[in-house]
């Protein structure tokens, strides 16, 4: 345990030393200014220069397939992975489908579309050809990279009471906590390993929830997935510990195609947290992921994210583009799913993480704070699709617009026919930081049946002067006074976060909005 | 392709994000015509203020004949201040005659615009009203398809508001539930003026009212406000897009409306607020009352918002009628229907309790509640 708390205690220096090292203004600043709207504004575009502060190249020497996409990529792909041949014909299917496709363009965003010829489609860390046996064998420059990061992998991991399927680029590099998970009959691997070890249940649920033909981006996924987790709770298993993996992304030039499988039989009950950071990178990186969840009858599943690649630099160049799909479906009775996704990173976002609600009395909740500053934009939002009757669903969507960036919040709520008595409450906030920053709302809401209840409430507000000079006079800094503000405002997505997702949440807020003001 | 109307583009419209709900795509194999004949005493039905201003078209064709024409009033002027084309409306604009209204008018302006022949007509309307700087103008407009045909009617209404000035406008659609009605309503406003626009849907099988509104001066109160009532068979898709471009603005859109059987309504409102636009005060409200398992509402009330110091809110409700409230009125002695209806009315007649124009209120209350089962009751009680 204490050497859970030694990692955090490590984290919380790094964070308060950087906050330290920024230009502080003095807590008498609003006072003492004759304009403090403009000599704040100053201040703001001084400071909100916050550097990427993961922003690292680990050298290693990738293997990688040859740039651009046909046919043989995928069959290389499917080759190096040792895959049986229905998966090859799976993804043939989904990449001829993809061939027929145009990239969408109804999102609010403004981006150049990825050059898909250019995009390494497979790259994996060469040391892992021959597959490590422990984490002894695992390349030492790599756990320097986890080390950075702070991952508890060794014994850490134990203390910190988290499972890490750590995933490197695209090949998973050690899984720890499999034994404590498979006394419970818990199955907890990459995908790629379930393919081989699984592929019973693999065959049966992937792409049920998002077939291969769904969008653009998950089609392409489809056809060139590298790897992702694969998780499987049996019948009323309540998952012991919160299971977690961390995103990376890093050789040069190589999009990431992760494909995430959950299920959870009758009566289970799991929580799965996914972290992001990537290294600082000039050209656009394309992610396009996608998560797959079932719950069946009275299971219970909790996903959630905190997403921080790299956004790109102050004046809008690089950075990720995270093009992902996500969707869980609640087809047992008293089934629920919940999505929570703190979004701070990337330059741009689109990403709709949905809720199919077929069982009877199911219900989807989806709690979101995403962040946009300098140059990000960001369109996400959610999808609940009521089938069952008495299904309920709640959104609670938080925006935050600092500097140039462009905050969309987009969701649809339909309730069928046959949903009677459904029930949705959906909150969308906006706060705006600044006079050049923009914050939307799109609502789809679709009802058919005249029994259903559907209640949508938005509000845009800024930091308030009042506000800051309320804290101000109380002897609070401005920095503090904003950091307390917005953290206010995102509570209750916050609080719908595990514990230590919570902490870092608030932290990555903290830095990415150092001296802002509205 | 037709002559009067290049229909082809109806055929994929409904791919397009902003048609997304709407499916016009059987208007692209009708082949229309140009001419039809009304009876007169159709034109009679219809003239309900006889002593006010009154201006008929037919096919789009004015009708000297039946109209009153009063001072401000005129047809075809080449010279009248038209707005240029600032939105991405898709509805074809076309040829047709065209009446232009400015001056301040004491009294609400009459506009008939029928719809008539004995196969599928394709006609255009053409409005503009300018009302300079201090003067007040009030209109009325009356669409009207009168033989049941796939009728496509695409009438549009420009608005100029200059400073301090004052526009009323209601736009009713009424008669064959047959039709197709593309409208679309273009306004400027400039600074201190006030525009209050009212768009009610009776009728008609596929209804599209676009509203574009651009608020290009400091101080603008706007009120862009809709009712519908629709039965088997029929859409209405209200597609609204109010641009704040100045400080201190005030706008609201309130659209209501009761859906039965198989009625679909659409609603998309988008709040566009311009960098700079500080103050902006914007209100949206979209609310539906279905009565049939099979009717379908959606909305999409949208805030676009580039200013931080703006307070905009939108909000959007869909049910049914209170069961407790029907039961309050029926132990007070009134008829299950009849209470039914008189919550049903009482729900509409917001929107219907604010027109300016007390005859053509009173009209569109008759025909609401001759549509209703149990309306007599009511009529007994209010008329």
């Amino acid at each position: 345990m204490s050497t859970q708390k030694n990692n955090l205690d490590v984290r919380k220096t790094t964070i308060d030393d950087q906050i330290t090292s920024m230009p502080m203004p003095s807590s008498g600043t609003l006072l003492s200014s004759s304009n403090p709207v403009e000599e704040d504004t100053a201040l703001l575009k001084e400071t909100f220069k916050e550097k990427y502060k993961w922003g690292f190249v680990t050298d290693i020497e990738a293997d990688s397939a040859p740039p651009g996409l046909d046919e043989s990529t995928i069959a290389f792909i499917s080759a190096k992975k040792k895959e049986p041949q229905w998966l090859l014909e799976w993804r043939l299917k989904a990449y001829r489908h993809w061939l027929t496709m145009e990239e969408p363009d109804w999102a609010h965003l403004k981006y150049n579309k990825p050059n898909y010829d250019e995009i390494i489609f497979y790259s994996a860390p060469k040391s892992l050809e021959d597959g490590p046996k422990s984490l002894d064998e695992v390349d030492p420059a790599l756990l320097e990279t986890y080390e950075k990061l702070g991952i508890p992998l060794h014994e850490r991991a134990a203390l910190a009471g988290v499972a890490v399927d750590a995933v490197f680029d695209s090949v998973s590099v050690g899984t720890t906590f499999k034994d404590k998970l498979e006394e419970v009959g818990i199955i907890f691997c990459p995908i790629s390993e379930a393919v081989h070890e699984h592929p019973e249940l693999v065959k049966k649920y992937l792409g049920t929830i998002v077939p291969y033909s769904d969008n653009y981006y998950a089609t392409l996924n489809s056809a060139v997935f590298t790897d992702g987790s694969f998780v499987y709770i049996p019948k009323g298993v309540k998952c012991p510990m919160d299971l977690s993996t961390y995103f990376r992304i890093n050789a040069k030039s190589t999009g990431q195609f992760e494909r995430t499988l959950i299920i959870a039989e009758e009566g289970a009950s799991v929580s799965y947290l996914e972290g992001c950071t990537a290294p600082m990178r000039d050209e656009n990186q394309l992610h396009a992921a996608v998560v797959e969840l079932i719950a069946l009858d009275d299971a219970d599943i909790k996903y959630s994210t905190v997403q921080n690649w790299y956004p790109g630099d102050e004046n809008g160049v690089g950075g990720i583009y995270n093009f992902v799909t996500k969707r869980g479906k609640c087809q047992g009775d008293r089934s629920r799913i919940t999505w929570t996704q703190v979004e701070t990173g990337s330059a741009v976002t689109w990403k709709y993480p949905s809720c199919i609600l077929l069982g009877d009395d199911s219900v989807g909740e989806f709690y979101s704070v995403a962040l946009t500053n300098n140059y990000q934009q960001a369109d996400t939002g959610t999808k609940m699709i009521h089938i069952g009757k008495n299904t309920r669903s709640t959104i609670i969507s938080k925006g935050i617009s600092a500097g140039f960036g462009q905050n969309i919040y987009r969701g649809l709520v339909k309730i069928m026919k046959s949903a009677e008595h459904a029930r949705n409450y959906t909150q969308c906030d906006s706060m705006l930081m600044g006079d050049r920053c923009g914050a939307h709302t799109f609502p789809y809401i679709e009802i058919k049946n005249k029994t259903a209840k559907a209640e949508h409430e938005a509000s845009t507000s800024k930091i308030g002067e009042d506000q800051l000079f309320y804290c101000n006079s109380r002897g609070i800094s401005t920095e503090d006074s904003i950091n307390m503000i917005v953290n206010g405002f995102c509570k209750e997505v916050f609080r719908e976060l595990p514990m230590e997702f919570a902490v870092e949440a608030r932290r990555l807020l903290e830095v990415s909005l150092e001296s802002s003001v509205g | 392709m037709n002559s009067i109307v290049d229909n082809t583009i109806f055929a994929d419209l409904h791919k397009k994000e902003d048609w997304l709900y709407t499916n016009v795509s059987g208007l692209s194999n009708i082949s229309f015509c140009e001419n039809g004949d009304v009876d007169p005493s159709i034109i009679s039905k219809y003239d309900i203020a006889v002593n006010n201003p009154l201006v008929v078209f037919v096919n789009g064709i004015y009708e000297e004949e039946y109209s009153r024409l009063s001072d401000g009033l005129s047809i075809n002027d080449p010279n009248f201040e038209t707005i240029s084309n600032r939105s991405d409306s898709e509805i074809p604009v076309g040829k047709s005659n065209s009446l232009s209204i400015t001056g301040t008018q004491k009294d609400t302006v009459h506009i008939l615009q029928i719809v008539s022949g004995d196969a599928p007509v394709a006609c255009f309307g053409n409005v503009n009203i300018c009302a300079q700087k201090d003067e007040s103008i009030s209109v009325a407009e009356t669409h009207v398809a009168i033989t049941d045909f796939d009728h496509l009617f695409m009438p549009k209404t420009e608005v100029v508001a200059k400073e301090n000035s004052n526009v009323t406008l209601v736009r009713a659609i009424r008669g064959s539930k047959e039709a197709y009605h593309l409208g679309s309503l273009h306004v400027v406003q400039h600074e201190s003026s006030k525009v209050q626009t009212n768009t009610i849907t009776l009728g008609g099988k596929r209804v599209r009212n676009e509203v574009f509104a651009y608020l290009d001066g400091e101080n603008c109160v706007s009120n862009f406000d809709g009712m519908y009532m629709l039965g088997k068979n029929q859409l209405v898709d209200n597609h609204l897009r109010v641009e704040h471009n100045k400080p201190n603005c005030d706008s609201r859109e309130f659209y209501k409306g009761v859906l039965d059987e198989n009625a679909k309504s659409v609603f998309t409102g988008r709040i566009y607020v311009k960098e700079d636009a500080q103050q902006t005060d914007a209100k949206q409200t979209n609310q539906n009352i279905l009565l049939s398992n099979d009717a379908d509402a959606t909305s999409r009330p949208q805030l676009e918002i580039y200013a931080d110091d703006v307070a905009c809110t939108h909000g959007a409700t869909t049910g049914e009628i209170d069961d407790e409230a029907l039961l309050y009125l029926q132990t007070r002695g009134i008829p299950a229907e009849a209470a039914r209806t008189l919550l049903i009315y009482a729900f509409l007649n917001e929107s219907l309790d604010e027109l300016a124009d007390e005859t053509f209120r009173e009209v569109l209350v008759e025909e609401l509640l001759s549509n209703l089962p149990g309306g007599e009751f009511i009529k007994a009680l209010y008329l």
